[in-house]
């Protein structure tokens, strides 16, 4: 017992080592993934220090996602998809650039819906960047998105509003982290082990029973005897289906629920 | 006056000619198909109703052997019958253990065509087990002792060899899938195709062993044998092992083999249809010509053990050394093993996700 106890700890032990420094090289800046490379690293990281520390006071995640090309989807798509991926927290505000289109998205979640969505909360956001990043200067514009979200929480926090005739009822609690991370990581634990344990313990088995018959008879086939006498691809015909894709106009906005968003050209 | 229908590929129904279009139109699923086509699709379809062949094989003969120095003696604890020499004096069954084997009723055998010597020893087969025994995580450490490594036989089996011709032709129904996206819409294409491939392919020595009472799967399972170590049968190879008569004629073994050959045929023509993202077999017929068979004794080491109420056989091949067998699976290890990889798996992963949001 104690044999297989070190020969499974080795085992996994490597497999972590693996895929630290996979992750290691893989990862990049938390809240800020600038694949369209408007702002340097320095500029990357001060913003990335100012997200970390909203997340602490505040519990809301927010972030900035550039592109130059959007694969053929629409930008709230994309934004939709991006979050949905990334185990982020539930109350977050993410902004997307797509330098294709000159499209920006800003997609809000959980409690920040209720807090830029509601009233002119949107626009106001858009309006504190839009210039700046209309004449590419994409570190201003980025800082005073930062710098505005920061005001509106703080706004929040005291109890007043942001959004012009609408005053916020939702309780946040700002003091803490958002509990549906610690579940995510929970459920991420149990699944893969029990998928990894599957996998180990499959495997074992499969060595303990070799007594198998054989379903063809490949090694008696004498080398070089097989010979293609016939080959024909014959075309028929083809069917074409088409699936109209759900999408909301990219000039407005939409609300309802925890997912909210709105857009703007730039 | 004989008339002449196409059926759709597609639906099934009769297919109209459409002379607007020169094509041939179905009215129920709106295709159209080039009338070219749809011939050579039909000539393809035509070949494929033939009944195939049945597999051709020779009338296996042999003139008879009568040895006055070996015997057919048959267990009296289990029934089985086993050659063995004459003056063999005792010697325990490989079936059933029992160390009486013997019997005064003696009948005649077929002589084999040849015989694949034993090349590796019972010291070997020792070794093979022990070696196979270890390191099975899952297996209880009492399972391994002296008492059951002992009770290994070494024994010549009966197999019927079988060669033949194989010709194979299989049609296939295929498909090429293109999706993109237009404006508000998401455009997936798929493309039929009707595949068709033959090949020819000799097989040699396809062994099916003759033995009802040895698992098919266990003598599968220690394939293949070196035939050019094969020597013409004598007695004398016989020596120190059993040997068992065969029970399964070479009529009553041809279905096996006639399915490993169409396994093999169905595969190799398989390998030759690429490109295409789906590929299901519509039609097939597989002939089997020139077949012949012979008859020939392989080495075989075999072991019985009996573990907690349960037996357990394991075989080797005697002579490449191929071991096999069933290990029994200790609950309490396997419940250990899985809880601790669940667990230590659990926590790496869970670790990695954290770590994944602070670098």
């Amino acid at each position: 017992m104690k044999r297989m106890l070190s020969r499974v700890c080795l085992l996994l032990c490597t497999l972590l080592l693996m895929t630290v420094f996979t992750v290691g090289v893989c990862a990049q800046g938390d809240y800020i993934d600038d694949q369209a490379d408007l702002i340097s690293d320095t500029v990357e990281q001060t913003l990335d220090l100012h997200a970390q520390r909203i997340r602490t006071e505040y519990g809301y995640e927010i972030g900035i996602v550039t592109r130059n090309d959007l694969a053929g989807l629409l930008i709230e798509d994309y934004a939709d998809n991006y979050y949905e991926n990334g185990y982020y927290a539930w109350n977050a505000v993410f902004l997307f650039v797509d330098m294709g289109s000159r499209e920006t998205w800003i997609l809000t979640n959980g409690d920040a819906d209720i807090l830029f969505d509601d009233g002119d909360g949107l626009e106001k956001l858009f309006d504190s960047f839009s210039d700046d990043l209309r004449n590419g200067q994409y570190e201003q514009a980025f800082s005073a998105y930062y710098n505005e979200i920061d005001t509106a929480l703080a706004l929040d926090r005291d109890g007043q509003s942001y959004s012009d005739g609408y005053v916020t009822e939702h309780e946040t609690d700002y003091g803490s982290r958002a509990p549906t991370k610690l579940a995510t990581y929970i459920a991420i634990g149990v699944g893969v082990g029990l998928v990894i344990a599957g996998i180990i313990f499959a495997v074992c088995l499969f060595g303990m029973k070799t007594a198998r018959s054989k379903a063809a008879a490949g090694e008696y086939v004498k080398p070089g005897s097989f010979a293609l006498t016939h080959s024909s691809d014959l075309y028929l015909y083809t069917t074409t289906t088409r699936v109209r894709i759900q999408s909301n106009s990219g000039s407005s906005g939409r609300s309802g629920g925890s997912r909210g968003g709105g857009g703007r050209s730039f | 006056m004989q008339t002449l229908n196409y059926k759709c590929p597609n639906c099934g129904a009769t297919l109209p000619y459409h002379g607007e279009s020169g094509q041939m139109r179905c009215e129920y699923c709106d295709s159209e198909f080039d009338p070219e086509a749809l011939r050579q699709y039909d000539e393809v379809l035509k070949a494929q109703t033939e009944e195939p062949d049945q597999p051709i094989w020779e009338e296996y003969q042999n003139e008879g052997w009568q040895d006055e120095n070996m015997g057919i003696f048959v267990c009296r604890s289990c029934g089985a019958e086993v050659v063995a020499e004459e003056t063999t004096a005792a010697t325990s069954c490989p079936y059933c253990g029992s160390t009486t084997v013997l019997s005064s009723r003696l009948t005649g055998v077929f002589k084999p065509d040849l015989v694949v010597p034993f090349a590796v020893g019972r010291d070997a087969a020792k070794q093979a087990l022990q070696k196979f025994c270890k390191g099975k995580l899952l297996l209880s450490k009492s399972f391994l002792n002296e008492t059951v490594i002992d009770k290994i036989a070494g024994m010549y089996v009966p197999f019927w060899l079988y060669d033949c011709d194989v010709s194979a032709d299989i049609n296939y129904r295929a498909t090429r899938v293109h999706s993109y996206r237009s404006g508000e819409y998401q455009v997936t294409k798929t493309s039929h195709y009707l595949v068709r491939r033959a090949g020819d392919f000799s097989v040699q020595r396809l062994p099916v062993d003759g033995s009802q009472k040895m698992a098919d799967a266990y003598m599968e399972a220690i394939e293949p044998y070196d035939y050019s170590k094969a020597v013409d049968f004598t007695s004398t190879y016989l020596s120190g092992y059993t040997a068992d008569k065969y029970d399964v004629d070479a009529e009553a073994s041809k279905p096996r083999a006639n399915e490993r050959i169409t396994t093999s045929a169905q595969q190799l023509l398989r390998n030759t249809v690429i490109g295409y993202a789906t590929v299901v077999p519509s039609g097939q017929r597989i002939d089997l010509r020139h077949g012949s068979i012979r008859y020939a004794l392989m080495p075989v080491w075999l072991l019985n053990t009996t573990y907690r109420g349960k037996t357990y056989t394991f075989a080797m091949n005697g002579q490449t050394g191929k071991f096999v067998g069933n290990l029994p699976v200790s609950p309490a290890r396997a419940v250990t093993l899985f809880g601790i990889c669940a667990v230590a798996g659990g926590i790496i992963a869970a670790l990695i996700a954290l770590l994944g949001r602070f670098m």
